[in-house]
């Protein structure tokens, strides 16, 4: 139960980070050149990497088993209801739905009055926006992704999860070469916050000593609660908006 | 600076309600654990539940006030 949720969880959150890393690297790949998009996001990939190798082993190296769980789980819960905020906003109307469109367009607009170098000579400022675009997303999925990993019994389901997700979204990038603009990113990131929320609350609650009624199942409780609240206060919110 | 503030944003999030909030709750369960350990394995669950609903709500509603 709790492999297939962290799984689940895992890919979900590296699906959607990547969906706007793509969108940027696809902006300047279009607008641009490919060679230097490619440039910048290989460029940017391999900081994340590095820092990935870093942080995951300092993590679970170096705290004592109560300590981790209440150190991860405090780190999901602070990704995770970021996440649950923006996302009860959204369903409410209270803030713009989210969109790796939007993230296109604004990296092609930010190129836009820089002129293209001759061919032959480095494009920086497509290279600089793609990397620095990649690098933003792929620390928070980093972060995501060793968290999860970190758990105590092991990090086999996150590493599985991000797999396929990377796997499945560099090949659906490189297939249709523009951002998937039919994909629900809306509800997406609402269900990554819903999932992360719930996992940093049962972490964290565990690294304090508590015992939740039901083991590894609790977590299905918390993200019904969470989930149930956060709808609850996002039909709250729309209801308020509507003149009567 | 604009660095700095990207990877705050990063890190923390957009509002300062969520870290501060989710810092109390944990604080207030390790303080609520070492007066009463032995009810605290059986309640703490619920109440963290209910301090983590209660910090969400506070960085909703602080968001919608400042839109």
């Amino acid at each position: 139960m709790t492999f297939t949720l962290v799984a689940i969880g895992a890919a979900i959150a590296v699906s959607v980070e990547l969906l706007e890393a793509l969108a940027i690297v696809l902006a300047v790949g279009v607008s641009r050149r490919w060679g230097d998009a490619l440039i910048g996001a290989a460029a940017a990939a391999a900081v994340c990497a590095l820092l990935a190798v870093v942080v995951g082993p300092v993590l679970l190296a170096s705290i004592p088993l109560d300590a981790l769980r209440l150190t991860i789980g405090t780190l999901l819960l602070l990704f995770g209801l970021e996440w649950l905020r923006k996302g009860t906003l959204r369903l409410a109307g209270r803030r713009s739905r989210s969109s790796s469109m939007a993230e296109f367009l604004e990296a092609q607009e930010a190129l836009h009055d820089v002129p293209l170098p001759p061919d032959g000579r480095p494009d920086w400022a497509g290279r600089i926006v793609a990397f620095k675009g990649v690098l933003l997303e792929g620390i928070e999925l980093v972060l995501i992704v060793a968290a999860l990993a970190a758990r105590p019994s092991g990090a086999a389901p996150a590493l599985a999860g991000a797999a396929v997700a990377t796997a499945a979204v560099v090949v659906a990038g490189a297939w249709l070469r523009k951002p998937l603009t039919r994909i629900p990113e809306t509800e997406l990131k609402w269900g990554v916050g819903i999932l992360l929320s719930a996992f940093g609350l049962f972490f964290a609650a565990e690294g304090l000593g508590v015992h939740w009624p039901g083991d590894d199942i609790a977590i299905v409780y918390l993200v019904a609660a969470l989930a149930v609240y956060s709808r609850l206060h996002a039909h709250s919110l729309a209801a308020k908006a509507v003149p009567a | 600076m604009t660095t700095l503030r990207t990877l705050k944003k990063l890190l923390l999030g957009e509002t300062w309600i969520l870290p501060i909030g989710v810092a109390v709750t944990v604080a207030a369960g390790a303080g609520l654990r070492a007066l009463a350990a032995g009810a605290w394995q059986h309640v703490g669950g619920p109440i963290m539940l209910g301090g983590v609903l209660a910090v969400l709500a506070a960085s909703v509603e602080t968001s919608v006030r400042r839109r």
